[in-house]
């Protein structure tokens, strides 16, 4: 025996065993980061949110954001005890629902413009739909506050025509935060939209039609069932949008409007109680999980049927 | 009686393109057509103006007496099968093939019983829960067909529908799909670059080329006497010769081929010393043997070129004298080829076996 095929015998386990592992290299740069910055942080953050919270201001000796070493469950059970925060829950899962239905909606007609629309037309509208992911959220939503304001463009244009009187209060409201989540998500929605519908052979269409469906009835029996899954998709991203959203009420809204992404910023950074703010994550956090799980189930059984 | 489909002076331009070119032609009642040619030459765009799918530029289609032109395509009673069936995937077979009835507003127990017939009378039946991902493409196909045929339409209208099918099922297919239509009766129009299959299925045959009909006659007609040179080429093999008429007698013309012999043909119309005319005689159609019969109307000497072996049928390619080359197709009776490259043979054919193409 060769020594080269000895040491094949004798390595043979160990190489294979590599040779396994092999196929997850790729994942490692990534799996790094995540640990180092997600994973790590993420787990420092549920252990605060264990922590009692002697309610210091941070700055001095003696006087942390949340006592180390200590261990209590207090703060989820105030979260869940305290109408304020149950409120501002209830309120965040409402945001999300009427977010994901208003931008479904909008985002269905708008993808379905573009699936009708011939060549020319159909760039000039993707180009409308991406132009404002050009810019930074945050320039998108002092854009807003410029042309929905008491003295905005808007305004200035409904009193010219002369269709109001005085000047419409636009926004710090319920309209204006719907709005700035909208305008946010609607890009990713109308490309998911319009991806799976140009997906559809045209022939079924032609087939529907020659078998007696109108253009609308086609719509309805072949069309539409073939592009649920984008509209879950939709669904999802934008309800998982608004739930988590945090500039739109924050600049657009009123503290009426504050949603528990508000809320976690307002307890870490203005009244420095990061053990409160940690337990919001997580309830926020298990909120979007679980909401997941119902809508996946939902359209399991969607498709299924 | 009144055509079941009549198409007159038929135009399409898409752009500045003339897909199709002021075609004419009837279909009866109960009977079968086929649109045959090269790709690009009209045929599935003369049956997408039928169906409703392209507006005509001009010309009229009529759907049993009333010009349907203006009517669109869910109200004109056709039944169409695709080439790539188009099957709608979210839908159970039998809602896919119970769909012309729910669009009629047909209740669900009737119109799922009727599927189940349809669906027996393509030999799909027990297949009604499934779904089209789950068949084959020659299942698919026969759902498509119980499909179109659901609702009883006016006229069967079949893109290419045996083109994504393998051979051996194709061939079966075309007969069945040709049993299937007489036995229910149904006026049929179908589209196929397969010459074989428009002669199997059809009871009638337009051969088309570059937007317009060249000839529609029965599938005997079309090989036995084409009208033109293409029609002649088109289908089936065929030796072309090309040459001037140089006397007409008795119901027989002479025609002197450009590189030298003369062919003793039947007469057509229009045949008069001097044309420029075209004359097709059938490889089989042409007797070959080594020594020159007495009596031949035609006769040309050569010597065999090439042989090609088909199991069945022997090709063979002859040289004539002055250049011409001949192409003879002869039955294998015994083992071998009776001729081989190199010898020398006389071809010859009576008047009536060549046909004269003006």
């Amino acid at each position: 025996m060769s020594v080269a095929s000895d040491i094949r015998v004798q390595f043979g386990d160990a190489v294979a065993r590599a040779a396994r592992h092999r196929k997850f290299l790729l994942l490692s740069p990534v799996a790094v980061f995540l640990a180092g910055f997600f994973l790590f942080p993420f787990l420092s953050l549920f252990r605060v949110s264990l922590a009692w919270n002697p309610g210091g201001t941070g700055f001095g000796e003696g006087t942390p954001f949340y006592e180390p070493g200590t261990w209590t469950i207090d703060n989820y059970i105030r979260f869940f005890a305290d109408d304020y925060f149950t409120g501002i829950a209830g309120f965040t899962i409402e945001l999300g629902v009427m977010a994901a239905v208003i931008t479904t909606i909008i985002s269905y007609l708008f993808a379905y413009q573009i699936y009708r629309s011939g060549p020319i037309m159909k760039s000039v509208l993707l180009m409308i739909v991406i132009l404002p992911k050009f810019t930074n959220v945050l320039v998108l939503m002092y854009g807003l506050l410029v042309v929905f304001g008491l003295d905005g463009l808007l305004n200035k244009l409904l009193l010219f025509v002369g269709v109001i009187d005085e000047p419409l209060k636009m926004l710090f409201n319920l309209f204006s935060v719907l709005l700035g989540e909208v305008i946010v998500v609607m890009p990713y929605c109308v490309l998911v939209i319009a991806a799976v519908l140009h997906s559809i052979d045209d022939s079924l269409l032609e087939a529907a039609e020659g078998l007696g469906a109108s253009r609308a009835r086609a719509f309805w029996e072949v069309t539409f069932p073939m592009s649920l899954p984008a509209v879950w998709a939709s669904i999802l991203l934008s309800f998982m949008w608004g739930i988590g959203a945090f500039v739109a009420p924050y600049l657009l809204g009123n503290p009426d409007l504050y949603t528990l992404a508000v809320e976690i910023d307002q307890q870490v950074n203005w009244r420095l109680n990061w053990a409160m703010g940690g337990a919001v994550a997580f309830v926020l956090m298990a909120i979007i999980g679980a909401l997941m799980l119902v809508l996946n189930r939902m359209q399991a059984n969607e498709a299924g049927r | 009686m009144e055509p079941r489909i009549r198409v007159t002076g038929l135009v399409k331009r898409f752009g500045g393109v003339v897909a199709v070119d002021d075609i004419s032609f009837d279909v009866g009642e109960g009977e079968f057509i086929s649109l045959l040619g090269p790709s690009g030459c009209g045929k599935t765009t003369t049956l997408r103006c039928i169906g409703g799918y392209e507006t005509p530029s001009g010309g009229t289609i009529q759907i049993a007496g009333e010009v349907v032109n203006d009517i669109p395509i869910h109200k004109r009673d056709i039944g169409m099968v695709f080439q790539n069936y188009a099957l709608f995937p979210h839908k159970s077979v039998k809602d896919n093939v119970a769909f012309a009835l729910k669009m009629r507003g047909v209740g669900k127990t009737e119109r799922y019983a009727r599927a189940s017939e349809s669906l027996e009378l393509v030999e799909m039946g027990g297949f009604e829960d499934r779904f089209p991902a789950q068949l084959s493409a020659g299942q698919r196909q026969r759902v498509a067909l119980a499909r179109a045929l659901i609702h009883h339409p006016s006229v069967l209208l079949l893109d290419e529908p045996l083109a994504n099918l393998d051979r051996k099922l194709r061939e079966s297919m075309r007969v069945e799909l040709k049993l299937i239509q007489e036995r229910i009766g149904i006026s049929a129009i179908l589209v196929t670059h397969d010459q074989e299959e428009a002669l199997v299925t059809s009871d009638r045959v337009a051969v088309m080329e570059g937007g317009r009909i060249h000839q529609v006659d029965p599938p005997g007609e079309i090989y036995n006497r084409p009208a033109t040179s293409f029609v002649a080429t088109f289908i089936g093999e065929t030796n072309l010769f090309e040459g001037s008429v140089v006397e007409v007698a008795d119901g027989q013309a002479v025609v002197r081929v450009d590189d030298g012999f003369a062919i003793r043909v039947g007469a057509a119309d229009g045949c008069a010393p001097g044309r420029d005319v075209g004359v097709t005689v059938r490889p089989e159609r042409i007797d070959i043997a080594r020594d020159m019969p007495a009596d031949a109307a035609n006769g040309v000497e050569g010597t065999v070129e090439f042989v090609t072996y088909l199991g069945a049928t022997a090709s063979y390619r002859i040289l004539t004298a002055d250049g011409q080359r001949i192409q003879v197709m002869k039955p294998i009776v015994e083992e071998d080829p009776v001729f081989r490259e190199g010898d020398a043979v006389a071809l010859w054919w009576a008047a009536d076996r060549g046909r004269l193409i003006v």
